[in-house]
């Protein structure tokens, strides 16, 4: 189907439902909570539709399914702080994929420092807001639980494109 | 390069395990930077007198033109030994280690302060 | 180079975290002399300097209450409430607006807890203070203090707001705002303190906690109060409560009492007895009105278990923890929003 993807009005089209599908990702893990007591450890599901646009069409449509589900998301289940803590997390991780992806990681190793990142530009949110530094105890974990869910994103991520297109730009 | 962005390559390794160390060097040191050092403030009519380490057992024995307080620090708590004040209530105040717990002495404007470096779980404010 | 990457990006990452500082620094204090106890003030500020002003400010105001609520003490340059006491059945003495505003409320205590808490019941406080003070292993008698409580009636206390005078009709009777002053007082303070001087304080008037804004000044978190283990032989730390712009007041028999033939007597006299209290060792109170706080707590310590619960049962916002003289502790039923 991608292959055929061509113009920008199709490429809006599968970015529109990149973005439903991110939210819906997004959704279906707050309804399956994985609790370990720490706040921030998740699979982070929603990644995987950003990192297919970013793969498929480029930065220019991935960074829309990036903002639009954070606010969506953000609106329907949120408050103003976990806004801010999306936000940046999101930002700097996808940021940090980007760079990733042009430097020639694979696929699983752009997941992984998205999702590493994404924890830290987390963190880093919750220490300024509370204002407290206590916050560092969470740092190894966020970091080995980005690390892990990063990899199960990325692998997942690259059998979907390899499956629903046999060329990527 | 498209193509083999499925395939895992050394630098992949190499961001993996850099992430490995950082969050081991992380978990090693952060035990050892936020080591609790608490001790107790003695102030004696707002001035700084002292600070003591709680894990040090001894007495301290303050003097000054409104009295006398002996203060005693054992086992990691403190308590006031003596006080030569009318109603000693200082002195049957039960021994404190909590951080910001504290032992005051009215009439001789004496106080015993609990501190610590972290402040997470410090009380601010005392009741009874 | 580009192998380099990962490391710098690493690098990157913590740096992310080294970003968080406050601007606002934790002060606390220790302020004596006023109210018969210690003061103890621990606020968010921006600088040494500020905090200093701050606290000057909190204390001159703290010295103005306590200098015109002062029964033991004439205050420079105005009447007070020594005053009052020393023209009982003399003459209305002209008196500040805040002493109108005291003995208002304490007239309202007095019709809220059925005469329990009774600010004209001096005459039988002085009493107790004496035998205590002079803690001489005796007890006043019985028709000491009868004769003396015949000295109490409310009515007698005569405000007249239009030309804030106060008058002690019974030449007798004598003013005691001890179960109220406290938390008055406080409450005035902090409504100034938390418009003027700070957002964020914990500020505990001799266990008379107020607290607004919240700890670290983050918006969200609360403060902790140590909550003092009424068995003074104790080693445990007894309870610790979270609040934010609550009170926290707590009565106890542990810190003003003396000991006659082995037995507990305690500063808190039950108006209906003449006695002391002593069917708890203390009784601590969270509310949002300190002034309330401070009433209820002094009220609960009177009243017996069943009564107090269903004294906060029946009152909005009021959470009461009780703990006996053998150290047994009841909460009322929202009191585990609170402990820690």
């Amino acid at each position: 189907m991608p292959s055929r993807v061509k113009t920008p009005t199709e490429k809006l089209a599968v970015t529109s439902m990149m973005i439903a599908l991110s939210f819906a990702f997004g959704f279906l893990e707050n309804l399956i909570p994985l609790s370990v007591g720490i706040p921030g450890v998740k699979l982070g599901l929603a990644n995987i539709p950003v990192m297919i646009t970013l793969y498929m069409f480029g930065t220019v449509y991935a960074i829309p399914v990036l903002i639009v589900r954070i606010v969506l998301a953000a609106a329907t289940f949120g408050n103003a702080s976990s806004f801010v803590f999306s936000l940046t997390g999101g930002i700097l991780s996808f940021i940090v994929m980007c760079i990733l992806k042009r430097t020639g990681f694979s696929i699983t190793g752009v997941s992984m420092g998205g999702a590493v990142t994404h924890n830290m530009g987390q963190l880093a949110a919750a220490a300024i807001v509370t204002g407290t530094n206590g916050l560092i105890y969470y740092l190894p974990v966020l970091l080995i639980s980005g690390l892990v869910a990063g990899a199960i994103n990325g692998m997942l991520t690259g059998a979907i494109i390899s499956r629903i297109s046999t060329k990527t730009n | 390069m498209s193509g083999n962005i499925l395939k895992f390559k050394k630098k992949d390794i190499i961001l993996a395990a850099a992430v490995i160390a950082v969050a081991t060097l992380c978990a090693v040191l952060t035990p050892l930077l936020s080591r609790k050092g608490e001790f107790a403030v003695i102030t004696v009519s707002g001035q700084e007198y002292g600070r003591y380490d709680l894990n040090e057992n001894r007495t301290i024995t303050v003097t000054t033109d409104l009295g006398t307080n002996e203060v005693t620090i054992e086992d990691g708590k403190v308590y006031v030994s003596y006080a030569d004040c009318p109603q000693e209530i200082c002195a049957r105040h039960r021994p404190v280690s909590s951080d910001g717990e504290s032992i005051i002495c009215v009439p001789h404007e004496l106080v015993i302060t609990i501190a610590s470096n972290s402040d997470e779980g410090e009380v601010d404010a005392v009741t009874g | 180079m580009r192998k380099n990457v990962s490391i710098i990006l690493s690098v990157i990452m913590l740096l992310d975290l080294c970003s968080c500082s406050a601007s606002l620094k934790r002060y606390t204090r220790v302020i004596t002399g006023y109210f018969d106890t210690a003061t103890t003030v621990t606020a968010y500020d921006v600088s040494d300097e500020a905090f200093e002003e701050h606290v000057e400010e909190f204390e001159s105001l703290l010295r103005e209450y306590d200098s015109l609520y002062s029964i033991y003490d004439d205050a420079e340059g105005t009447n007070n409430l020594k005053t009052v006491n020393d023209n009982a059945g003399i003459a209305p003495v002209e008196v500040d607006q805040r002493i109108i505003d005291l003995l208002l409320w304490g007239k309202q205590c007095h019709s809220i807890t059925g005469g329990k808490v009774n600010i004209c019941f001096g005459a039988v406080l002085k009493i107790w203070h004496e035998y205590r003070e002079e803690d001489a292993n005796r007890l006043p008698s019985y028709d000491e203090l009868c004769e003396a409580s015949a000295h109490t009636n409310i009515e007698d206390l005569i405000i007249d707001e239009a030309s804030s005078t106060v008058f002690l009709q019974d030449p007798l009777m004598r003013l005691d705002v001890g179960a109220i002053a406290k938390g008055f007082a406080g409450k005035s303070i902090c409504d100034y303190a938390s418009s003027n001087l700070w957002h964020d304080a914990a500020i505990s008037f001799g266990g008379n906690v107020i607290t607004f804004g919240n700890k670290k000044a983050d918006g969200h978190s609360r403060w902790n109060i140590l909550v003092e283990n009424p068995d003074l032989l104790s080693d445990e730390e007894f309870l610790t409560l979270e609040a934010a712009d609550n009170s926290i007041v707590t009565s106890g028999d542990y810190q003003r009492f003396y000991i006659v033939d082995g037995q507990k007597y305690c500063h808190i006299i039950d108006p209906e007895t003449l006695y002391p209290a002593s069917e708890f060792s203390s009784v601590t109170v969270i509310c949002d009105d300190s002034a309330m706080a401070d009433l209820l707590s002094t009220w609960l310590f009177i009243e017996d278990q069943e009564t107090g619960m269903e004294i906060v049962d029946g009152m909005d916002g009021v959470e009461a923890i009780w703990t006996d003289s053998g150290y047994n502790v009841t909460m009322s039923s929202g009191s585990s929003y609170y402990v820690r």
